[in-house]
């Protein structure tokens, strides 16, 4: 028995002496510790860096922007790099002072960022000094072409019509439907497609969610992260989807002979931006420049948009996408006239801003919930 | 060996069916070429190939194990001296209270403990500037998550024991410190493996408490693999899976040898 004791506090040494071994072992002034979603920056694009700089990059992932604003907002998250979602995220985070502000001389690629989304970026209360938009898609329509045409035979899906209209989502019903899961990937088309051009309160909320209260029983599924899977395996046949999701999906179903096809509505698209930026308290302050520089390098631009479907916001890097991502203008689109009626959703900064976003998700659980009567509370 | 009745055989059919069909999903379509997980095209090793090649897999399962190995030890000590400790209090509602207390966190959901933890660290952080979130911090939250599995499982092999082994050891003059590591660390030796096994598990399974705590470069293999829904689950995933299974089944055959080995002598 005694030897058996031995042997286990001898393991257990060891295991925390290679542990204090192996952290000791890293050069702690050549990292860059980024914090970011996983599949968007591919890896070569990473061992291109850490061979060209000799800066090793620590690459965390997170799965959903509420966990890193509880990391970034706690001060000292430890991160250099981190990859926001802008509305509503990234804008109250900055209003918040979550983030460092640039040393422009250390981004000199910083002029490859240009062109529409960034003006809609600067006009919703972004502001270059501190965040760069560097990722951007749409959000759309997904589906299943041979369902959805079994279901709604002839039917020309351009406008969101086919989602918000009962007696249309009762025959896709039996194929399965999905919506999204947060009120922020619903609400800015649901305004569009009202006509509504003024900002959305909260009275215009509870409205549209009596509006959509009919077709809730054929809503199957509330999901945004799923959407690839469900479409491929069959278990819905539309959604609500951003670009490059629906790149993917394409992508996928054509290795097992199925259709998709990805649309934005005319009028009702919304544009969606995921930014860049350095955290307060950031420790590796200059290496985080570093890597920021590199990515927005045209022809990385261009390796990180051919991998994850992503688009990048640098327009020199357009002309190297792949050939699938440019020949689809619904995935890519590069008209002046479609990218500037794409809305942005809208930011909720001050204390009335908040309070609406903190109504409006209620309502939206709710609304999930089949709560339709308690809609208005809150 | 005594045959089975038909009713009895149909029983174990059904109920290793329930386990190791869904595994055995796993393991099928890992050897798919499709990029659809569940969907079989033909046979393809190119999904080990993507595992090998793609460091983050490797890396976070590491670390995983890594977390998982001092945890599920952390546990193991503190629950093996709660356990000594409150068997040996006297007074009825005292040792009942303290056992209650050790309970408690097994009925707390862990998104409770993940995020109680979260704020905990960070005022301990601005205050005395310790600990940094990374591994260190998740290995406290799952240490909290499992100890009262260890707890549970010491205590109740204590009761089991005769106290007078020790009470004896007393009356020869042991001190306290000798009587713990002679009598009663060899005595908690077993529950207190099979405690950290169990422990172990916890740590690789936990997803929730992990996300709340981790901080740079420490990334865990649920999260890694929870991050991947984003962009559509593909069958390294599944490939992943095999692996670790194959790992595991190994481990537990090579086990079971050891063990008829013994018997046999």
């Amino acid at each position: 028995m005694d030897k058996k004791i031995k042997i286990f506090a001898l393991l257990l040494v060891g295991c925390i002496f290679i542990t204090y071994w192996n952290k000791n072992n890293k050069d702690p002034e050549n990292v860059v510790y980024v914090y970011g979603w996983y599949g968007i920056i591919p890896r070569h694009v990473i061992d291109e860096f850490e061979k060209t700089t000799g800066i090793e990059v620590v690459y965390d992932i997170y799965d959903n922007n509420d966990t890193l604003e509880a990391k970034l907002l706690t001060a000292n998250s430890g991160y250099d790099v981190v990859f926001p979602s802008f509305i509503p995220y990234a804008v109250k985070q900055l209003a918040m002072g979550a983030y460092c502000a640039f040393d422009l001389k250390l981004l000199p690629n910083l002029k490859n960022v240009c062109g529409i989304v960034t003006e809609k970026f600067e006009l919703n209360g972004g502001n270059l000094n501190y965040l760069i938009p560097l990722f951007w898609g749409t959000v759309g329509i997904v589906y299943e072409k041979s369902a959805v045409e079994q279901a709604l035979p002839g039917e020309k899906i351009d406008s969101y019509e086919v989602l918000f209209n009962p007696s249309k989502l009762k025959k896709l019903f039996q194929f399965g439907v999905s919506f999204p899961e947060e009120y922020v990937d619903i609400f800015p088309q649901l305004n569009a497609y009202m006509g509504n051009k003024s900002k959305m309160s909260i009275s215009d909320v509870i409205k549209y969610c009596q509006f959509l209260s009919r077709v809730r029983p054929y809503i199957t599924k509330f999901s945004s992260t799923t959407v690839i899977a469900d479409l491929l395996s069959g278990n819905v046949c539309i959604a609500i989807g951003t670009s490059d999701n629906s790149w993917r999906a394409i992508r996928r179903a054509r290795t097992i002979g199925k259709e998709i096809v990805y649309v934005v509505p005319r009028g009702a698209g919304v544009l969606w931006v995921d930014c860049v930026g350095i955290p307060l308290g950031s420790p590796n302050f200059e290496n985080a420049h570093k890597f920021i520089n590199f990515l927005l390098r045209p022809e990385i631009a261009a390796e990180i948009t051919n991998h994850s479907g992503v688009l990048i916001n640098v327009p020199e890097a357009t002309e190297l996408f792949r050939e699938d991502i440019t020949s689809n203008d619904q995935v890519c689109p590069t008209d002046p006239g479609v990218l500037s009626d794409l809305h942005l959703g809208q930011a909720s900064i001050n204390a009335e801003g908040l309070e609406f976003e903190r109504k409006a998700t209620k309502a939206w659980s709710r609304y999930k919930m089949k709560a339709f009567n308690e809609v208005e509370g809150g | 060996m005594k045959k089975l009745s038909k009713l009895l055989f149909t029983f174990l059919v059904f109920g290793y069916a329930f386990l190791y069909i869904p595994l055995v999903f796993i393991v099928v379509s890992a050897f798919s070429d499709s990029e659809i997980p569940g969907i079989w095209t033909h046979f393809s090793l190119k999904w080990f190939k993507i595992v090998f090649e793609d460091k983050s897999f490797l890396k976070s399962a590491l670390s995983s194990i890594e977390i998982a190995i001092l945890s599920a030890s952390g546990s193991v000590l503190l629950g093996m001296m709660a356990a000594s400790a409150t068997s040996s209090v006297e007074n009825y509602m005292f040792r009942n209270s303290l056992r209650k207390l050790v309970i408690i966190p097994l009925v707390l959901p862990e998104i409770v403990i993940g995020f109680s933890l979260l704020l905990l660290f960070i005022a301990m952080e601005k205050m005395f500037g310790f600990p940094k979130r990374g591994m260190l911090t998740v290995m406290i939250g799952h240490v909290m998550l499992s100890i009262t599995y260890v707890y549970r499982n010491i205590k109740s092999y204590i009761i089991s024991v005769d106290r007078s082994i020790s009470d004896a050891a007393q009356d020869l003059g042991a001190r306290s410190i000798p009587i713990f590591l002679h009598i009663k660390v060899p005595i908690f030796l077993k529950p207190a493996v099979s405690g950290w096994l169990l422990a172990f598990t916890l740590s690789l399974d936990d997803l929730v408490v992990a996300s709340f705590l981790t901080g740079p470069g420490s990334t865990t293999l649920p999260l890694l693999i929870f991050s991947n829904i984003k962009i559509g689950i593909t069958p390294a995933i599944n490939a992943f899976a095999t692996l670790f299974m194959g790992l595991v089944a190994v481990c537990v055959i090579c086990g079971f040898f050891k063990s008829r080995k013994r018997r046999d002598r």
